[in-house]
């Protein structure tokens, strides 16, 4: 691939200006790179930004690693009442949801407009095998689906950025997909869905709702799968 | 871009395994100094503003972003589970840097912001079946006389 001028970032994916409300780092970040237009020795300019973003290490790190303060207690991966469980993950992390929203100064636009207590309903009863839940909704199945599970996600993030401490983005991740009840939720109704006869919905379950790194953990038959079928 | 010895096993094969055709052509411009070009900004964060439609699984439509929205208008409907959405929700400039463009633009850095920034989905697809798309936007950044822009991955 000839690119014609290009900075490689060392940042946690999802994060090309390394930090967020890092101001001065992100102003340095993208100065690097619009300091590039006045390379003229291409065809190919790719320079490696001498930096890692502040506050960044590793989650490895007993010592600094990041804990969520609030201990879900895991039931049984196969436990039936991952909805309740959701939903009571979900009263414990609203205060923290709050504090979030007012740190932030206002609610992030949601991507659904959906209830988070109807999504997790409806992905109750996919995981339960109704191929088509009854949902307010004009939205097509699997982006009905995909948008509600981010905005599900989205909100635990939030919440748990609400508490004390500075997360990392694979923290984060770490905590949502390997410690709550919503990512078990998921990934139980992903394992369902895995069979639907819609195929936008089945591409939507073998590739979209649950990150490859954890479908081992998650759910090993969707793993199974060769993630280059087409 | 993480370094590849910090992604998962699963992830780092899955890159890994891409297949990445080099251009035909060589894409080199050069242009006016950068204390005078108009810039713009390109993201495939799949962001647009929170009344515009979300993006779809696979898309190769593109949003407008205009050039004055505050940054706290913005989501993300990008088809990818696996990358981090956390940061974007603290704070929009870690994935399109809006507020620090103005910055650099009052600092003499750069010539002026442009009057409209565009976002694409930068998954699902192959770089040829884009090129249509970016072939317009192309157009639409010359008529508003941008003659840098700033591409940024997530």
């Amino acid at each position: 691939m000839q690119l014609p001028r290009f900075l490689w970032v060392p940042f946690e994916l999802g994060r090309p200006f390394g930090a967020p409300n890092e101001p001065e780092f992100q102003r340095r970040v993208l100065r690097a790179t619009l300091e590039l237009l006045k390379r003229t020795d291409g065809p190919v300019v790719l320079e490696d930004f001498d930096g890692d973003a502040p506050e960044a290490h590793a989650d490895s790190d007993e010592d600094t690693a990041w804990a969520c303060p609030i201990t879900f207690h895991a039931p049984p991966e196969e436990q039936p009442e991952l909805v309740s469980a959701t939903l009571d993950e979900m009263a414990r992390l609203e205060p923290w949801y709050e504090v979030h929203v007012d740190a932030r100064g206002g609610n992030a636009p949601t991507v659904s407009d959906l209830a988070r207590r109807d999504i997790v309903a409806r992905l109750g009863e996919l995981a339960d095998g109704v191929q088509e839940p009854d949902r307010e909704s004009n939205l097509a199945l699997a982006d009905w689906i995909r948008l509600g599970c981010d905005d599900l996600r989205n909100w635990y993030l939030d919440a748990a950025q609400g508490q004390p401490g500075r997360a990392s983005a694979s923290e984060l991740r770490n905590w949502f997909w390997r410690q709550t009840a919503a990512a078990r939720l998921i990934a139980s109704a992903a394992r369902v869905l895995a069979d639907h006869p819609d195929p936008f919905v089945k591409m939507l379950a073998l590739r979209a709702m649950v990150p490859r790194e954890y479908l081992a953990e998650l759910a090993p038959e969707i793993g199974a799968h060769s993630w280059r079928e087409k | 871009m993480v370094r590849l010895a910090e992604l998962p096993d699963v992830e780092r094969e899955h890159l890994l395994g891409k297949a990445c055709e080099p251009f035909d052509s060589k894409p080199w411009a050069d242009g006016p100094p950068l204390a005078e070009r108009r810039v713009a900004l390109v993201t495939t964060a799949g962001l647009h503003r929170a009344s515009d439609r979300a993006f779809s699984m696979v898309d190769l439509s593109y949003r407008v972003i205009p050039g004055d929205i505050r940054a706290d208008e913005l989501t993300m409907t990008h088809s990818s589970v696996h990358f981090d959405r956390s940061g974007f929700r603290e704070d929009v400039n870690l994935v399109f840097p809006i507020d620090r463009l103005r910055e650099l633009e009052q600092e003499g850095v750069i010539g002026s912001v442009a009057e409209f920034h565009y976002s694409l989905m930068g998954a699902g697809w192959l770089p040829q079946q884009i090129e249509p798309t970016v072939a317009e936007l192309a157009r639409l950044l010359r008529t508003d006389e941008v003659d840098a822009v700033c591409l940024i991955p997530v």
